[in-house]
């Protein structure tokens, strides 16, 4: 079989248009160097299906497979979806870090300890009035400065108490809000489904939708800061989203998205704010125990009358001062000089109610520094996660120069054998079989 | 997959946190100069709160102990002076008494030594009403009433209540001389009261024998009764400056303990903050040159 005169023609052409469409690629690459979630792309070049040639073409009589030039076999995608795992399990716990950190810096900064301003100082303040009190028995000033302190130190319990109520009842609206129906998990999550039936049609045509599978990994990770993800590949293109340890996929295929679920250990964001309930609680607990330490003890000495009241269970909201100036009691005896009970009741300064305080800002302490270093870990972790993935998929530019570069030599060099074959078959036509015209 | 591509995005984002992290720690470093506190917040050293904590608490009960002993001190020393008063009066009815016990003065004479015996105990009342800060150091714990009233009423208007006071953990003192056991009650019960008012009567009316004999035992019982009651007065003024002292130096250990707590180390702060200070700039410079030219400079 003879090989048509213009066949380079045509092997010139397919490269002219494939060093083109690397370098469409390589424009798409660069303008979105920084798009969020972008991939970098490839132009995979393949050599054409070569032209059996019959015997007898070579020298020794054997056929020959000759060469058609190349074709762009396929936009390729250049991600590792192992890494993209890893990234989500990462940002889910950063997520979760950070709101639990972001919750407990409120009630740390509500403390206001160690300073001059705190419940601490109230309760050496408190104590101190009281050794006033014993030393000036007789006098209505002291009482009165007593009486002064004790309010302030039951209006600081109150308030830090009110603190940690504001701070569940935060979490539990912004929980709400984050699961409602005009929140990022129901927004997320129908986007996905759409994302799916497109990206289904493409992959069925037969056409890669890069594009959309990036915008479908970036509402991924959007939705892996809310709660642990896993996506299962349904194949076609298609996915599947777990979503938390919500009972039903929250995605699954083209199918309309199962939300709202009940969540009781999500894990990320909404896992930190259910979390905080207990946590507060617990913290809720302890400050009542203070409070009713601070109580009895006090009123174990002094009553009748009781110094505090307070409804019991939720000591910390209700504890009021329950005396005035003129019925605290420094004495056991009505003599103005008695001063016995005010120097027990001085004496129970560093007592239970001073230990189970500081205990407890020990505690939310510890818990506090404990989050801030599962922050900075997680933080570290998401930043290497990230930079392994943009190790795979990030646009670098000097590499997008040089493959510009590589394009248009490609590009020049095809039109440059273009012309050669032109002028070859210019010789052919219009020079060929001229002799003495 | 190329392990070890470097892309723009890349070197940006960690310039950035890189940058970020070393302002966080400037601003560590600053505000721990500023305020001279190393814990701002009980997160930056749970324990080291837990202490501080604790240490303030102990100042401040250590501050009420010292608020106590000085105000204790100055509850003694009227008591003291008031008690002096009342020696000087017994000394002088002593020496009153064995004027009037000589038999070679007149009656003219010994009236003038009973108006003298009048004044006396008009003088020890007086001093035993003593106050301090408004209230009566000798009336027991009914301290807002004088113990006594000056004229023929010799009858004691206080309690025999002690007061007591707190000069440390768990330490506390009776600080009162109840001024019944001093002065007496009136009537008939041999202390100082009585014995005057008998000593004036006997002057009067020139009963040598009751000069000579009972007012003299009376009145040195009296004296013993008296300086019985300063020498527990002292020695509770010198108990009082120990524990001034001994506090003054728990104070001053707990004021350092709590200090190495909770305090900057300033020469380490600022070494700190220099050197985030150039490692900042130092990152800046790096960034600068390292993330403007690209292959796009060089090409034409």
């Amino acid at each position: 079989m003879n090989v048509s005169s213009f066949m380079g023609l045509q092997t010139a052409l397919k490269g002219l248009l494939a060093q083109q469409r690397g370098l469409d690629v390589t424009a798409h690459n660069l303008a979105n160097a920084n798009t969020v979630g972008y991939t970098r792309q490839e132009a995979s070049f393949v050599a054409s299906e070569p032209l059996a040639i019959k015997a007898g073409a070579l020298a020794n009589g054997a056929g020959a497979l000759l060469g058609q030039g190349v074709e762009v076999e396929a936009y390729r995608r250049l991600r590792d979806n192992f890494l993209d795992v890893q990234y989500r399990g990462q940002s889910m716990s950063l997520a979760g870090n950070e709101t639990t950190a972001g919750a407990l810096g409120s009630i740390e900064a509500a403390l206001n300890e160690p300073g001059t301003d705190g419940i601490s100082a109230l309760l050496d303040k408190f104590w101190s009035a009281w050794g006033d009190v014993a030393n000036y028995p007789e006098s209505q000033p002291a009482r009165q400065a007593l009486v002064g302190h004790a309010e302030t130190l039951a209006n600081a319990l109150r308030s830090f108490d009110a603190r940690l109520t504001a701070v569940a009842s935060e979490a539990t609206a912004e929980y709400t809000q984050i699961t409602g129906p005009s929140g990022p998990i129901v927004a997320a999550a129908n986007e996905i489904q759409r994302l799916n039936v497109m990206i289904q049609s493409s992959v069925t045509a037969g056409r890669a939708p890069n594009d959309l599978l990036d915008r479908r990994d970036v509402l991924l990770d959007e939705l892996s800061g809310y709660a642990q993800v896993s996506v299962t590949d349904l194949g076609g293109g298609l996915i599947r989203v777990n979503f938390g340890d919500a009972a039903a996929p929250l995605v699954d295929g083209t199918n309309p998205p199962t939300w709202p679920q009940s969540l009781s250990a999500p894990g990320g964001r909404l896992g930190a704010l259910i979390d905080l309930g207990p946590l507060t609680a617990g913290y809720h607990a302890r400050l009542n125990d203070v409070a009713r330490s601070l109580q009895t003890s006090v009123n174990a000495i002094h009553s009748p009358p009781n110094f505090f009241t307070a409804t019991l269970g939720s000591e910390a909201a209700t504890l009021a001062v329950a005396v005035t100036a003129a019925t605290v009691k420094p004495g056991s005896t009505a003599a103005v000089g008695a001063n016995d009970l005010a120097r027990a009741i001085a004496a129970l300064r560093g007592g239970a109610a001073d230990q189970k305080y500081a205990d407890l800002v020990g505690t939310i302490g510890a818990n506090a520094a404990s989050v801030n270093r599962q922050l900075q870990t997680s933080q570290a972790l998401v930043d290497a996660a990230d930079t392994r993935r943009q190790e795979v998929s990030g646009v670098a530019m000097d590499e997008e120069v040089t493959n510009m570069i590589r394009f248009q030599r490609g590009y020049q060099a095809s039109s440059r054998v273009m012309s050669t074959m032109d002028e070859m078959l210019d010789m052919l036509i219009n020079r060929t079989g001229r002799v003495g015209l | 997959m190329s392990a070890g591509r470097v892309t723009e995005g890349m070197l940006g984002r960690r310039l950035l946190s890189d940058l970020r992290a070393s302002t966080h720690r400037i601003a560590t470093a600053q505000r721990q100069i500023a305020s001279g506190k190393r814990i701002d917040k009980p997160s930056d050293d749970p324990l080291a709160t837990h202490n501080a904590l604790r240490l303030r608490s102990e100042l401040a009960g250590i501050a009420q102990d010292m608020r106590t002993i000085d105000d204790t001190k100055g509850w003694i020393d009227t008591t003291d002076s008031a008690l002096a008063t009342v020696t000087d009066t017994v000394h002088r009815a002593r020496e009153l008494a064995l004027q009037g016990a000589n038999g070679s003065i007149g009656q003219t004479e010994r009236n003038k030594l009973a108006d003298e015996v009048d004044q006396l105990i008009e003088t020890a009342k007086s001093a035993a009403n003593s106050s301090y800060g408004g209230r009566y150091v000798l009336a027991g714990q009914d301290t807002d009433d004088p113990p006594y009233t000056a004229g023929a009423v010799d009858t004691y208007d206080g309690d025999s209540g002690a007061i007591a006071r707190q000069i440390g953990p768990g330490v506390s003192v009776q600080i009162n001389i109840p001024g019944v056991s001093v002065l007496g009650n009136g009537g008939a019960d041999n202390k100082l009261l009585s014995t005057l008012r008998t000593l004036s009567a006997d002057l009067r009316s020139g009963n040598l024998p009751g000069l000579r004999g009972p007012a003299l035992t009376n009145l040195d019982k009296n004296l013993e009764d008296v300086t019985s009651a300063r020498g527990t007065i002292g020695a509770l003024s010198t108990r009082l400056d120990a524990a001034q002292s001994r506090l003054a130096q728990v104070e001053e250990s707990t004021t350092a303990l709590l200090s190495e707590n909770e305090d900057t180390d300033i020469a380490k702060a600022m070494i700190d903050l220099t050197t985030q200070q150039s490692v900042y700039q130092a990152a800046l410079q790096s960034g600068q040159s390292l993330i403007q030219p690209s292959l796009l400079d060089f090409l034409r």
